[in-house]
């Protein structure tokens, strides 16, 4: 446990007299583990101190904090909840009896899933609140969990969260026979500008994604082009987490980019990057036709399917990303892709579509693996990839660069191995080529 | 046609006379008192909800629309000693300050109003009478009235005030099981009055069931907490206690599910309504059930 861990979870006890219980309790070397083990502390509320809630509700974006009034709809869908002790309902009352947010661990938990604001009748809008939060405890110069903090430095300096540099961002590329042209070294005309990502770019099993969608573009046929080492990260994780300055950084960057290019649709890999040249980008003057690249080949859809000669015969579930469901508002395009796949046997989880569970990737938690694992029993990945098998899936579909690697990784640390496929929806359409 | 009489000349009697003037009836009001207007003009009330419009100004509204009109027969300080016949024919006997008169009447509106709650009342809840900063809503109106709320122990400005809900109300012991339906807006209303009074005192309210209806709901109990910062807290006080020159408020937090004791300034008991001593009578007079 780090030593921010450490203070953190000090100052939170101090804050909060509730009594303690231990599962396992070892007092001067004798295990004195049992239901009578529970040691109570005062639990009285002996103030409420309201002013962690006015300090909050004061900052430009967080307003909607103060509207809280307990209907506890948002504890039902928070899957932060889900897997904790973290909601919105939870943070208003923490903050009605002392809670200064801006030094808590309570700041870092919300993946801005936007499950509550789905369902909040008052309107409280943590995907403002919290990136506002966030943002001023930065400013004022408050502790950053370690692993984010290094996210923001990498990406500062090296224009993606992996701090690699921007040279190796077309190395993925190189190994392919299909051709894929890199617009920033020989610029031309091009039908679809492709905005490629990091994790596309830099991860492994991004690599696979990224080189199945090079050949799919090139079997459908698309005119096709990257920016090349020119392309930065899109930075929309970045806002969400509190540096609104490195998401200007690289909005700027990238608009610069597209700005100097000749093309008709930007197409995006990722959600997160949707979300962001879709909403944020407008109000930085870079306005473009973007779509997210299942949007982009279901409206292909006729063509695509007489290319999928090979039948895909497996039991196929589907994880909706926040930023393109929730956020966006696409649910049908995902699956207008797989349902068109030969051979396949697709049906839903529980929670699906709007009500769809977070992987625990957003706003920031792509970052924040160890610090949340001081504060919740499983991963919402774990969470998630546990239901796919309970449905009884044999591979999980995702559309949303992020969600290959963290599902992996769940499907390892539940023990699940060679019992569930992570893929991305480009990779089976790839196979049945 | 015969009149129609109306006991009580509060606001509910006063709109009576209004709306039957309007379509062309007389209407004879009769009220105790010397003076029209009824609660909000004898308990001293501050302002209206939702629009904070001035108590006296909206009543005045009421009591000029039936003064010196022709088919209202305004009667003060009178009130209704018996009655004979059913309607249509009604023959009821009031009393004037000195005569008594039979009035021949078509049909009779009851229209005699409530009573606040007493707090001290049967279980001497909340320590009403032995706290001089426990205070009822009733008293915080006369307050308000004068712009000027301050702590009756000791006339200062409070810093941490708080309202009860359903004081007198929803209780079986006490034997009124009814929700007096107005007390949710009216403490909202008045801790509005509070946070612009006093801007750095901190309000709360305690209640079991926010009921606000109507307007109450997003123009009086919404705009309470969103624009005013007033805070709402679920579980109502059990008891109040003395710590130092402060009270102190020991009850449950219950979406917190804790147990809490929280010195205030002022305690303000949202006191609920019970039948007048005039509905009742009335209420036996005229055969009316309660």
């Amino acid at each position: 446990m780090s030593q921010f861990h450490k203070t953190m979870m000090r100052k939170e006890k101090e804050k909060d007299q509730s009594f303690v219980q231990k599962e396992n309790a070892i007092v001067d070397g004798i295990d004195i583990s049992g239901h009578w083990n529970r040691m109570y502390e005062p639990r009285e509320l002996t103030s409420y101190d309201t002013s962690g809630l006015d300090a909050l509700r004061d900052i430009p974006g967080a307003e909607s904090i103060g509207w809280c009034y307990q209907c506890a709809q948002c504890i039902g869908v928070c899957p932060v909840d889900n897997v904790g002790d973290y909601g919105p309902r939870k943070i208003f009352r923490k903050l009605q009896t002392g809670l200064n947010i801006l030094d808590s661990a309570d700041l870092w938990q919300c993946t801005t899933c936007m499950n509550c604001l789905r369902v909040c009748p008052k309107e409280v809008d943590m995907i403002k609140i919290m990136p506002a939060a966030r943002e001023k405890a930065i400013l004022d110069g408050n502790e950053v969990p370690a692993e984010l903090q290094e996210m923001f430095q990498n990406t500062a300096e090296y224009g993606n969260p992996m701090g690699e540099s921007a040279r190796k961002r077309t190395k993925w590329a190189k190994k392919l026979d299909v051709d894929v042209r890199d617009l920033s070294k020989n610029p031309e005309a091009v039908d679809v500008l492709w905005f490629v990502g990091d994790y596309y770019a830099y991860h492994g099993r991004g690599n696979d994604a990224a080189s199945a969608m090079a050949r799919v573009f090139s079997r459908l046929g698309v005119d096709f082009g990257t920016l090349g080492a020119e392309e930065k990260c899109d930075g929309d994780s970045q806002r969400l987490a509190g540096e609104k300055g490195l998401f200007e950084m690289m909005a700027e960057h990238n608009i610069e980019q597209f700005n100097s290019q000749e093309f008709n649709k930007l197409v995006v890999s990722g959600p997160h990057a949707y979300n962001a040249i879709k909403n944020e980008y407008p109000k930085m003057g870079g306005t473009y036709n973007v779509e997210h690249y299942t949007q982009f080949l279901s409206a292909m859809i006729d063509k695509l399917k007489p290319l999928m000669v090979n039948s895909f015969d497996k039991k196929v579930t589907f994880h909706d990303p926040c930023y393109l469901g929730r956020h966006n508002g696409e649910y049908d395009a995902p699956r207008a892709l797989l349902n068109a796949v030969p051979g396949i046997e697709f049906g839903e989880m529980f929670r699906c579509k709007e009500q769809g569970y977070c992987c625990g990737g957003g706003g920031g938690g792509m970052w924040l693996d160890g610090f949340m694992s001081d504060n919740i029993n499983e991963r919402l990945s774990e969470n998630r990839v546990k239901e796919a098998i309970a449905v009884g899936a044999e591979v999980l579909a995702v559309c949303c660069p992020y969600e290959v690697s963290r599902f992996e990784d769940a499907v390892k640390s539940t023990g699940n191995e060679g019992k569930l496929e992570v893929l991305d929806i480009i990779e089976i359409i790839d196979r049945c080529m | 046609m015969k009149p129609v009489l109306i006991v009580g000349g509060g606001p509910a009697g006063l709109e009576a006379a209004r709306g039957l003037a309007d379509i062309g009836y007389n209407s004879i009001i009769v009220e105790k008192n010397d003076f029209l207007g009824g609660k909000p003009i004898e308990e001293h009330y501050s302002v209206l909800t939702p629009d904070q419009t001035d108590a006296e100004t909206a009543m005045k509204v009421k009591i000029d629309a039936v003064t010196g009109n022709d088919l209202v027969d305004i009667r003060t300080n009178t009130t209704v000693l018996a009655t004979d016949g059913d309607a249509p024919n009604m023959m009821v006997t009031l009393k004037g300050k000195v005569d008594e008169e039979v009035v021949e009447v078509g049909s009779v509106i009851v229209a005699t109003g409530f009573d606040h709650f007493d707090p001290g009342k049967e279980t001497q809840m909340y320590g009403y009478y032995e706290y001089d900063d426990v205070i009822t809503l009733v008293d915080a109106e006369k307050m308000f009235k004068d712009k000027n709320f301050v702590r009756p122990s000791n006339g200062e400005k409070p810093k941490q005030v708080c309202f009860i809900q359903c004081v007198g109300s929803r209780d079986r012991q006490i034997g009124n099981q009814w929700c007096s339906k107005v007390c949710c807006g009216v403490a909202s209303q008045q801790a509005i009055e509070i946070r612009e009074l006093i801007p750095d005192c901190r309000v709360f309210v305690f209640y079991i069931d926010l009921r606000a209806y109507g307007f109450w709901e997003d123009d009086v109990y919404w705009k309470a907490q969103e624009q005013h910062k007033v805070n709402f807290v679920r579980g109502i006080v059990t008891e109040i206690t003395q710590r130092g020159d402060q009270v102190v408020v020991k009850g449950e937090d219950t979406t917190l599910g804790r147990p809490m004791e929280i010195p205030m300034d002022v305690v303000v008991l949202s006191v609920g309504m019970e039948p007048s001593e005039g509905t009742k009578a009335m209420a036996e007079m005229f055969k009316l059930p309660l």
